[in-house]
């Protein structure tokens, strides 16, 4: 986390996003999220797919931070702008090209 | 037999999540050797893996047992999947008619991919098998 901007940052370090990682990946989080970070800059740079069960798990991730809480995204390949796109998720994380923008977004 | 685009390519796994993984990168081959473009083929992906994780989470309720076929083969503009399994069978027009979900719902999307993914979606169960059909048009 950097403290000054208060913005979480979090690079998901699975190729495949999916519905036979989901469960590692919910419980990597799980003790980041239980303290309800405000903001959250999710790095999927590292992410070549995601399915809905990946996608799943990234929204109650989003839920338990709360009616403030914000998560921007970086780092998505095509495929995974297509399954926000096809989901309307994109309108729920928002979208970033760069972390300039993403940081500039989570403020 | 090596995998080419002129035949259709067959591949049976177990019906496990970790074995869905090897379906899609089967796909995926199979598109990198007919030329599909990058976008169709990610769509193709994304519509297989959600019918696939279907078929291992409520086909085969997670169990780990049984297992399921997929051919791929590619007529014209036309790529088509048929996944066959002999889990229990998606209820009467689960294909068509997918339901609304919420937007901050955190399952249940699946049907709703497959359908934005495809132009063409046909589902058969008879025999104790299924035939999930998804076909997409390369030039749509």
């Amino acid at each position: 986390m950097t403290g000054n901007t208060q913005i979480l940052r979090i690079l998901i370090q699975h190729p495949r996003l999916d519905a036979a990682a989901a469960p590692a990946f919910r419980d990597e989080m799980a003790g980041t999220f239980a303290n309800r970070p405000e903001r959250v800059l999710l790095d999927l740079g590292q992410v070549e797919f995601i399915d809905s069960t990946g996608l799943g798990v990234l929204v109650s991730l989003m839920k338990q931070m709360g009616p403030g809480g914000r998560i921007a995204v970086v780092g998505a390949n095509a495929a995974v702008r297509r399954l926000f796109q096809i989901t309307r998720l994109d309108t729920l994380f928002v979208i970033c090209d760069t972390e300039e923008q993403a940081d500039a977004t989570l403020g | 037999m090596p995998l080419s685009a002129d035949r259709p390519g067959v591949i049976a796994i177990a019906a496990n999540l970790a074995e869905v993984r090897r379906l899609a990168a089967f796909l995926k081959e199979f598109c990198v050797r007919a030329g599909v473009v990058e976008a169709a083929s990610l769509d193709l992906e994304l519509a297989l893996v959600e019918a696939a994780n279907n078929v291992v989470e409520h086909g085969y309720t997670n169990t780990g047992q049984g297992e399921m076929t997929l051919e791929v083969s590619l007529a014209g503009d036309e790529l088509r999947l048929v996944l066959t399994d002999g889990g229990s069978p998606v209820p009467e027009g689960y294909f068509s008619q997918c339901r609304v979900v919420d937007l901050d719902a955190t399952h249940g999307r699946g049907c709703n991919i497959i359908q934005a993914c495809v132009d063409e979606i046909d589902y058969v169960s008879a025999g104790g098998f299924n035939r999930l059909t998804l076909v997409k048009r390369l030039q749509s």
